[in-house]
């Protein structure tokens, strides 16, 4: 599947390298609004990868705080040299706090250099971009195989492996699999269609106003 | 990043969020999603699932069971036991018709049997339209340049030069199945059914990959368009089982299969 990267691979392209240029050279000179931005890519993908490294939200919420607070600070500092590296860089800052909280070491980064202007971190600025995703995965989990839905269930919710599901289903475990990635892409497509949808009939509405 | 199709989220959440992918594929995984807007955006899709998933109530798994056994497909022994039970009767039947007359007079008033038609109407039912050749993973970084090629000539159906590209993609890149099994393709819609049978054959017995459905597949048009009506049941039964996207196809033929005049070509 993904090969485990090498040096000089999966860096972003041209056009993102220069994006990260400039986002990063804006929180280096202290522009509040670059460190919004920063907040709203890198916060969601932080997020994803702590709650399913920990698999405890509470402790992903905690540790999302410090990865972020510590990642901004170190933007202010300048101390990232190659901006194309960005990704990397938020990244490698997100496992040396996991990789601190599994070795049982105490949380101590932020707590030391606070600093007094921070972006908004709450778990409020994303709630109702999350409500839209999951009304519109509901809509498209309705819509699955009762089969499918069972597959997904039994391992987004319970953590079952597919020969588990298999077992339980009276199914061979192939089968699960190849279940299991129709009803992920189904639901992605559905879920896509309709966002696009939504947003086409947005424009519309503010056109026609 | 930007080119990502995001087949990798599609093909990787589930089981990134269930931890079953190995460290390093983890990593690279993350990586990948870190850098590309369409990964990320559908593993928010898959978490946001994930928690309307966990707020339904819990499977009701004998029901399911229950429900499902109405439309199981029937597994390919008890068809041969079926096509055994068929062949013995038709046996004892032609046995005591082909068995000397005592009456000369009256065996020439019967019809010497009808040749077999069997292969006509089934491979009629063949289709031998060329799989829409798939994107591997993460192809926007690293693609091998002779799986590019291949899919270059194939989307042009120069096939010749699709399979010269494709053999040199090399065992261990990541598209080396996926290059199979349009090598596979290739010799199909050429003509050469034997060897097309024997590359899908490699690539089913691989195990579980996205061609795997496709494989079974297409071995099930190659096998009808040979009148190899047993094998044909066989393999379609195989792709009913994997419940994937051609299922629908492959049981609407397998019904075809069961119509008069097609059930002596079974081998």
């Amino acid at each position: 599947m993904v090969d485990s990267p090498r040096a000089g691979e999966d860096l972003p392209a041209a056009d993102d390298a220069g994006e990260n240029k400039l986002l990063v050279e804006a929180i280096a000179a202290g522009d509040a609004a670059a460190e919004e931005a920063f907040v709203a890519r890198f916060l969601p993908l932080v997020r994803i990868m702590l709650v399913t490294r920990t698999r405890n939200p509470d402790l992903a919420q905690d540790l999302l705080q410090d990865v972020m607070l510590g990642a901004i600070c170190a933007l202010r500092k300048g101390q990232l040299r190659d901006p194309a590296r960005l990704s990397w860089f938020v990244r490698g800052i997100a496992r040396n706090h996991l990789n601190e909280h599994f070795r049982g070491k105490a949380r101590q980064a932020v707590s030391l250099e606070f600093p007094d202007r921070i972006p908004d971190l709450g778990s409020g600025r994303d709630d109702a971009e999350m409500n839209r995703r999951e009304t519109l995965a509901l809509a498209g989990i309705e819509r699955l195989d009762p089969t499918d839905k069972a597959i997904l269930q039994l391992t987004l919710v319970d953590g079952l492996k597919p020969g588990k599901i298999a077992e339980m289903l009276k199914l061979n475990s192939d089968v699960v699999r190849q279940r299991k990635l129709r009803a992920t892409r189904r639901l992605i497509q559905f879920v896509e269609n309709q966002s696009q949808k939504l947003i086409a009939s947005y424009s519309t509405a503010r056109r026609m106003r | 990043m930007r080119t990502c199709d995001g087949k990798p989220a599609e093909r990787y959440a589930l089981a990134y969020f269930e931890g079953s992918l190995p460290e390093d594929e983890t990593e690279a995984f993350e990586q990948h999603y870190f850098d590309c807007p369409v990964c990320a955006e559908r593993l928010q899709t898959m978490r946001a699932a994930s928690h309307v998933l966990a707020r339904e109530p819990a499977v009701d798994i004998e029901a399911l069971r229950r429900k499902r056994f109405l439309s199981w497909p029937v597994p390919a022994p008890a068809w041969g036991l079926a096509a055994a039970a068929v062949l013995l009767v038709l046996g004892i039947f032609f046995f005591h018709r082909q068995a000397p007359a005592p009456q000369p007079q009256l065996a020439q008033l019967t019809p010497p049997p009808a040749p077999v038609q069997a292969t006509a109407a089934p491979a009629r039912q063949a289709d031998f339209d060329l799989p829409v050749f798939a994107a591997p993973e993460l192809r926007a970084e690293r693609e091998d340049p002779h799986f590019k090629a291949g899919r270059g000539a194939y989307a042009q159906g120069d096939f010749p030069g699709a399979i010269a590209a494709l053999r040199r993609v090399p065992a261990s890149a990541q598209e080396s199945l996926a290059a199979r099994f349009y090598i596979a393709a290739c010799q199909m819609k050429q003509g050469d059914l034997d060897g097309a049978a024997t590359a899908f054959d490699r690539v089913a017995r691989a195990g579980d990959s996205p061609q795997r459905e496709s494989a079974f597949y297409y071995l099930a048009q190659i096998a009808l368009a040979q009148g190899n009506l047993g094998e044909a049941r066989r393999r379609l039964n195989q792709t009913i089982a994997l419940r994937g996207d051609l299922e629908a196809k492959a049981r609407s033929q397998m019904a075809g299969l069961e119509g008069p005049g097609t059930q002596s070509g079974s081998h």
